[in-house]
């Protein structure tokens, strides 16, 4: 193998990194022609990334609506709108064309979640035109009535009733419960049975009226398709939806309470699951790149710090990962392990001793290359496909706003050991920390 | 001192023909580029330039058919070994250096073909592109990771047995190559497995590890002169002399042949295989998607409607499709839910219409949409790109084959279709896997 002498080698990665960069910002900007972002009259943004690599086509429509935008103690309408809208609507026009698109070789699929909903639908680009019209009918003057809602039912109280049977569910719930109690996201997105039974047609055609506005509609393309022809034809289809006025979340974040006891579920089993939580910032936040990084640092690779020191150090876990579901206001950063139940205070000490090290003691410049180059990686590597590279920038748009990719992208290249560590400071104090664990009975 | 040409009309048209001019050479630099070394090695580049993501696969036509008798699952174990320690790095090292610079890997071994597949972000190509050809070009083959590997392949071959779906196409594929090494899947088996000794593996690699019997296929966003030239000078290195191997006939099915198996998780399974031609030796490849497609692909296919027709709701689900990934193509049918006579019957007697009755327009056409779906669907990643490419060279087909395969599948005959079943669709392989255990003989 070639060997590089290391400052060497970091100069040239560091160069890459930043060619690296400079590529990805410009495409993130909308300053390559394959990519068009605009506003629509009716307030919807468009956003279009033209691909012509791979001879797919995916249009989505993600909708600012979800658990953040309803009171905590009625959570659950907008799913149950979104499972009415997928899942349950049979006006007969749809349905040929869902089963036309379908045996194109397209594919229809959304997700919902605390900050959004979205509509997804995939499919060869040559049918470019029949996706984005499928999308059309199935979102622009919806009529939702008493059949659908029976089987957008049906199909909430099946998820509410394997959450209600999951114990990881119980403990990873029962941590945010005691961070942010009263917030919609301590609770299931997915509300209570009570409430998806009470729900009803005039419930979500008021809420579907309401919330499905201009205002309130990112609709994303990527994929084998002209962007400006593209963004024109989206415009047109979706042009008569009404303004509407943007949602506002129903709720604002709560102070992070601090030297937290540990939270103990019981279940079945013979090992203990933990999850230590700390505080994370808002997807808006300058500070989400800095936190993406110290991810990276933590839970990601073979080598990330978690690991080493949990696993092949102390031998104290079977396994330790972590993530951080970005939210438009803050949510936890999160580490999970599995391990001996005899082990649960050693291993909780050693992973604050990890979130702390980092509070303590600046990144070397070679690991930061490193970091930026682990967390490029994951980016490129889970943006290839058409259906991800919409979903990214429908996602971005929506929690972390319009120009968020564009600050994102410049604070990865920009950062500093000395910007990590003031972030690690900011967020990663032991005393923010909680414990929450599932022991075996 | 500089000259400077006045803005005229010919200027402009000079401009417009030089931008219109790059635009080609863009449009143009997604196509496939290669080269053949003097020393026999295939180094391939298809330039990306819309992925920030870089993907390279190096395969060898070393796959579990040539696994000697006594020695299955050699050809898994020597892939699997060469990236355990690479040069002087040994093994986890090996990983964590890779798993720290954001690169993931594979190492696939088919019948056919060993596989080393690399991918990550476009800033470590060149790492990337410096790993393979060390892994290649150096092996070390440690003796401490050999019962590991045999260790781990041992419990792939047990998850395999256990999967309902593996279980039986394994005994499809032992009763359509009965005699051939294809009858024996890429794992080996138990007892070949364990006979395996590092002088085995280094004795395989120098038999099949030779740039001739090589193909190096890298894709991402890359300028194809100068990675041509990067992949030329890193494997230079790589010399060992040993000739392809000759191919290995596959011995012709002269009847229809059934195998019971019992146990498993579902209700039942029923799989039939149909052996195909090689796919360099025919022009059918396309016809046979669309035909497999007419027959067992959606809802509007033959065999759902007929499933669907009939009056016992057995079969909660089937599916018929072409495989295109060894040296000869499997038809594959599959049916779940089911496991007795009559209803592998009703399947034969599907085909055996398949025989005689071409598909109408609308059977053709949502046949055919299938096929280019599943295929573009399939092909976004930079990595699939390259496996896919390197694999249509061993099995004997141009580099620019799945760039043409949308146009070839539009132009298949309904006619094409009836023709191709009424030529392959014989002599069929049928495994019936029921639940429970076998009955007890009687008498004795």
């Amino acid at each position: 193998m070639r060997s590089y002498a290391p400052q060497k080698a970091a100069i040239l990665a560091a160069a890459l990194i930043a060619l690296a960069l400079i590529f990805l910002m410009s495409c993130s900007t909308g300053e390559s022609p394959s990519t068009v972002i605009r506003t629509a009259p009716n307030g919807a943004t468009i956003i279009v990334e033209e691909n012509r690599s791979i001879q797919v086509v995916s249009v989505q429509v993600w909708v600012r609506d979800g658990a953040l935008y309803e009171a905590t103690d009625q959570v659950g309408e907008a799913m149950m709108l979104h499972s009415a809208i997928i899942d349950g609507r049979r006006d007969n026009e749809l349905l040929a064309m869902a089963e036309e698109f379908s045996a194109l070789g397209g594919k229809v699929s959304g997700y919902p979640s605390y900050d959004f909903v979205s509509f997804i639908a995939t499919a060869p680009s040559r049918h470019f035109d029949l996706t984005a019209r499928l999308m059309q009918k199935g979102l622009v003057g919806a009529r939702i009535d008493e059949e659908d809602v029976l089987r957008a039912r049906d199909v909430v109280v099946k998820h509410i009733a394997s959450y209600e049977q999951s114990d990881r569910e119980a403990v990873y719930m029962a941590g945010l419960a005691t961070l942010i109690p009263g917030h919609p996201y301590s609770v299931s997105a997915y509300g209570t049975k009570r409430r998806a039974n009470e729900l009803a047609a005039g419930d979500l055609q008021d809420r579907y009226e309401r919330m499905y506005v201009g205002e309130n509609l990112v609709i994303t393309v990527a994929g084998d398709v002209d962007a400006v022809e593209a963004a024109n034809l989206m415009e047109s289809l979706f042009s008569s939806v009404p303004a509407g006025t943007r949602a506002e979340p129903s709720s604002t974040q709560l102070p992070w309470p601090t030297n937290n006891p540990r939270v103990v579920r019981n279940g079945p089993g013979e090992s203990a699951y933990m999850i230590i939580n700390y505080p994370a910032p808002a997807g808006d936040s300058d500070d989400v790149a800095y936190v993406d990084l110290l991810l990276m640092a933590l839970a990601r690779s073979r080598v990330s710090r978690l690991n080493v020191a949990l696993t092949r150090e102390n031998d104290l876990v079977k396994d330790v990962g972590g993530g951080w579901g970005t939210h438009v206001q803050p949510y936890p950063f999160q580490a999970w392990m599995h391990l001996p139940v005899g082990n649960v205070s050693l291993a909780e000490q050693a992973t604050v001793d990890e979130f702390t090290a980092l509070t303590q003691e600046s990144l070397s410049q070679d690991e930061l290359d490193r970091l930026k180059n682990l967390l490029l990686t994951e980016i490129a590597l889970g943006n290839e496909l058409a259906m991800e590279k919409a979903s990214y920038r429908g996602y971005w748009t929506l929690v972390g706003g319009d120009d968020f990719l564009d600050n994102y992208f410049s604070r990865i290249a920009s950062a500093t050991p000395a910007d990590l560590r003031r972030t690690a400071e900011k967020y990663f104090a032991p005393e923010g920390h909680l414990a929450t664990v599932l022991m075996p009975q | 001192m500089t000259r400077r040409m006045p803005v005229t009309g010919q200027t402009w048209t000079i401009a417009i023909a030089v931008c219109l001019l790059a635009a080609l050479a863009c449009a143009a630099s997604a196509e496939i580029h290669h080269v053949v070394l003097d020393n026999g090695l295939t180094l391939v580049v298809l330039p990306n330039p819309w992925s920030r993501a870089a993907a390279i696969s190096i395969m060898v036509g070393a796959g579990s058919k040539y696994d000697p008798a006594g020695l299955e699952g050699l050809a898994q174990i020597t892939n699997e070994l060469l990236f355990e320690g690479v040069g002087e790095t040994p093994s986890d090292e090996v990983h964590d250096e890779l798993s720290a610079m954001g690169v993931e890997y594979k190492c696939l071994t088919s019948e056919d073909t060993a596989e080393l597949l690399l991918y990550g972000h476009e800033n470590r190509f060149e790492y990337m592109v410096d790993m393979a050809a060390t892994t290649l070009s150096e092996p070390v083959f440690l003796v401490g990771r050999l019962e590991n590997e045999k260790k781990v392949a041992l419990a792939s071959y047990e998850s395999e047995l256990a999967d309902d779906w593996n279980n039986s196409y394994r005994a499809v594929t032992e009763l359509l190559y009965d005699g051939h090494p294809y009858a024996v899947t890429p794992l080996g088996t138990p007892e070949g497995m364990d006979a395996v000794t590092i002088p085995h593996v280094q004795h395989f690699y120098q038999e099949h590890y030779s740039p001739p019997n090589t193909i190096v296929v890298a894709v991402g966003d890359l300028q194809p002169e100068s990675t041509l030239t990067l992949l030329e000078d890193a494997f230079e290195s790589y010399v060992n002399p040993a000739e392809p191997p000759d191919p290995i006939p596959v011995p012709e099915r002269t009847d229809m042949t059934v195998r019971k198996l019992y146990g498993g998780e579902r209700d039942g399974f029923i799989q039939i295989g149909f052996a195909g031609p090689k796919p360099s030796e025919t022009d059918d490849l396309a016809t046979l998607s669309v035909l497999m497609a007419v027959l067992g692909a959606g809802t509007d296919s033959r065999l759902y409607t007929m499933l669907a027709d009939s009056e016992e709701e057995v079969v909660s689900a089937t599916g018929a499709f072409a495989s295109h990934r060894a040296e000869q193509v499997r038809l594959i049918i599959y049916a779940l839910g089911a496991s007795d006579a009559e209803t592998v019957q009703d399947i034969l007697d599907e085909v055996e219409r398949m025989r005689s009755e071409a598909p109408n327009a609308r059977e053709l056409e949502r046949a055919k949409e299938n096929v280019i779906g599943s295929s573009v669907l399939r092909m976004q990643r930079n990595a699939e790109k390259a496996s896919t490419i390197a694999r249509d060279h061993f099995l004997g087909l141009p580099l620019s084959c799945c760039e043409t395969y949308i146009e070839e599948t539009e132009a298949v005959t309904a006619e094409q279709v009836r023709a191709a079943a009424e030529r392959y669709l014989v002599n069929p392989a049928v495994v019936l896997q029921r639940p429970g255990n076998p009955p007890k003989r009687r008498g004795l």
